[in-house]
């Protein structure tokens, strides 16, 4: 029965996963501590994306329309990139992740704002952010955004 | 018979705890509108407040192309807005909704 269980819930678990690759491929980290020591390793700036990943209708958009265009992928690696995801289904994600994104959530998106991009520099210190999406494939404020601190 | 009344009103308390988190979370949801040549930006959250408007200083000199500007942008937010506001809501609606035959057709 258990096994019966486990088959009928692996489509859902698989395309959880794979929803989440998407995002793995382009280097996102997940912890906010080595995207710091990575930053200083390599003198870059941390992109950090504050998303609800399977709730916030713009920040679904804005990883089709930003993060898998040529733009993005080319700006992207001059950043060290770091994802925050603050799912609805708790589930996406283990306590200990969760924990961790709630405290990022504190110290750089005390609003709460879905979609945030925001750049911290090596030190941790905020340089800029822009929040929102148009959900119309405009994407050049967050190309614009990328491109100053790069 | 009254069991599945019990079941049903617990489910429907359910739903309304649901569409109360999902407004309280839509005020998180940052949307843009931006005008075709990017002269002026308009933020406003899925519950519809307008939260940021950033005009360029080329706009500042002619009162009425700014008055046009705006109407244009805003209803272009405040529908877009509107649209993420409502299909959210109504997903969870629908999910809290008991199997009634036809009911569907109220959600699309």
């Amino acid at each position: 029965m258990k096994k019966a269980f486990v088959i009928f819930l692996l489509p859902f678990l698989l395309n959880a996963q794979a929803d989440f690759n998407v995002i793995d491929e382009s280097k996102w980290l997940t912890d906010f501590e080595n995207a710091i020591k990575e930053a200083k390793k390599e003198d870059k700036n941390v992109l950090v994306y504050f998303t609800g990943s399977d709730w916030c209708p713009p920040c679904k958009m804005l990883k089709t329309d930003l993060f898998d265009s040529v733009e993005f992928k080319t700006l992207s690696k001059d950043y060290v990139l770091l994802y925050v995801d603050m799912p609805r289904n708790k589930d996406l994600l283990s306590p200990e992740q969760m924990a961790h994104n709630k405290q990022v959530m504190g110290i750089y998106n005390k609003k709460g704002l879905f979609p945030l991009l925001k750049i911290v520099n090596a030190k941790g210190n905020a340089l800029d952010e822009y929040s929102g999406y148009s959900m119309n494939g405009k994407i050049q404020y967050h190309l614009e955004l990328l491109n100053k601190y790069r | 018979m009254f069991g599945d009344m019990m079941g049903m009103m617990g489910k429907l308390k359910e739903t309304q705890e649901k569409v109360a988190a999902t407004k309280k979370r839509l005020d998180t949801v940052y949307l843009q509108e931006i005008s075709s040549d990017g002269l002026l930006s308009v933020s406003i959250t899925a519950n519809r407040a307008i939260k940021e408007i950033k005009i360029d200083d080329s706009l500042l000199t002619d009162k009425e192309q700014l008055e046009d500007y705006l109407i244009l942008t805003l209803n272009k937010a405040i529908e877009k807005a509107t649209n993420v506001n409502e299909t959210e809501l109504a997903a969870v609606a629908k999910e809290g909704m008991p199997n009634i035959p036809g009911m569907d057709s109220l959600f699309k």
